[in-house]
């Protein structure tokens, strides 16, 4: 099975322990900007899933907790089936969500008929044991990815643009 | 706090660790402690305690099954064992008793964590059904309910001889509202004040304290202040009254 970009990361974290970027960097033998970037963004990621810990400035540790924690929505999932009917402010105190994401939510289980509203319970109506997944918000939130990966790129460019420009500048002042 | 200084409190919904809570975490670690065992954990108390909201957060976060007993279940073996098994991950649960609990006995041994029966008091008769599947399995069952469940179990020495321990969960008591205002409004609430909201009709309930401490959150915004008095407690609790919120 091919080992994706994060899982190579986590691998390397794992066996590190304790590693500077620098160190991580020449683990997973990154030689551009560009990796170099994506790597920063990796560890952020890991950081903030809790499987990674940042010790200081471009210093990590391995926390050593167990990949895969459950995601939000499979802790608000599990918890709808276990109650079957909740509340937005149940949502916010159980799983940490913001009343935006929580009525988000649920009203996505209300378009697919899982779900019934009364006031201002939600209650399980439909219960498919499987987590639903909101595809069309995993759409746009790929799509926004793409165009802030789009972004970055164009700025990587004009960043090499200026400096080349201020390069050039300085040679016609020496010369 | 001087008028330029005061930043007006907001109150946020969020999980408050209480003695209730720290009592059923450490409930738990008891029954991890037993692993291998068939062993029961009961958690009782009259409603509106936050039983099965504390254990439906703890399963969620835990990925433990979390199973709410139907009365229409009381006297069917085979559709509580049914519904045990589409929580335990199977899709199509067989349509006997006996392949029902081959396949429940299957999936605990596999995976032996806790399950948590709710409201098992709607299904009293099932406990033998249990006792031999946490017997089986070495699995974990918590089972919750009022208190009349606690009675139910006492008496059949079987089951009652597996309970690891028994937890009632306690009314709201004045240090839990205190430590809830704090953490959900940055509220500091004096503990004459806190007597005085446990005291008051419904104060034991924590609907009512919610609702108590969002109109708390706007007296004291008012008065300016983020301490909390025996006074602004008994006027946020006639607040509740003409709201028609207390019992």
């Amino acid at each position: 099975m091919k080992t994706g970009w994060t899982e190579k990361v986590r691998q390397a974290a794992r066996g590190l322990e304790d590693f500077g970027l620098d160190e991580m960097a020449e683990r997973l033998g990154v030689q551009d900007y560009k990796t170099r970037r994506k790597l920063i963004n990796t560890l952020s990621a890991l950081v903030k899933s809790g499987e990674v810990e940042r010790m200081g400035k471009a210093s990590y540790r391995w926390a050593g907790k167990v990949a895969g924690q459950p995601s939000k929505q499979e802790i608000l999932w599990r918890y709808l089936r276990a109650r079957r009917a909740v509340t937005v402010e149940e949502l916010q105190e159980v799983a940490g969500v913001t009343a935006r994401y929580g009525r988000e939510w649920l009203g996505f289980l209300v378009q697919q008929e899982m779900v019934k509203k009364a006031g201002d319970r939600y209650r399980l109506v439909n219960d498919q044991m499987e987590m639903p997944r909101n595809e069309g918000k995993a759409e746009r939130l790929r799509a926004l990815r793409d165009k802030k990966k789009a972004a970055l790129a164009a700025l990587d460019q004009v960043f090499v643009a200026v400096a080349e420009a201020r390069m050039a500048v300085a040679d016609l002042e020496e010369g | 706090m001087s008028e330029k200084e005061f930043r007006p409190a907001k109150f946020e919904h969020r999980w408050v660790n209480c003695r209730n809570e720290e009592n059923f975490l450490a409930l738990m670690d008891m029954l991890e402690q037993g692993a291998g065992e068939g062993r029961f954990g009961l958690l009782y108390g009259p409603a509106g305690r936050g039983k099965s909201r504390t254990t439906a957060r703890w399963a969620a976060h835990q990925g433990s099954v979390h199973l709410l007993m139907l009365p229409i279940w009381a006297n069917s073996e085979l559709g509580f064992l049914q519904a045990l098994c589409r929580e335990l991950g199977v899709m199509r649960p067989p349509r006997t008793k006996n392949g029902c609990f081959a396949e429940a006995v299957e999936k605990l041994l596999a995976a032996p964590g806790p399950v948590f029966l709710d409201e098992m008091d709607m299904a009293p008769k099932h406990l033998n059904l249990v006792r031999a599947l946490a017997e089986l399995t070495g699995a974990a069952f918590v089972l919750i309910g009022e208190e009349e469940l606690a009675a139910i179990m006492s008496q059949n020495r079987r089951v009652w001889s597996r309970v690891f321990q028994a937890l009632k969960f306690e009314p709201v008591g004045a240090r839990d509202i205190i430590t809830y205002g704090r953490e959900t409004a940055e509220l500091e609430i004096e503990a004459a004040a806190a007597a005085e909201l446990n005291r008051s009709d419904g104060g034991e309930d924590w609907r009512v304290i919610k609702r108590t401490m969002i109109d708390l959150v706007g007296l004291a915004n008012s008065k300016r202040t983020r301490q909390v008095g025996v006074e602004m407690v008994k006027q946020a609790v006639k607040i509740g009254f003409r709201g028609g919120r207390r019992r």
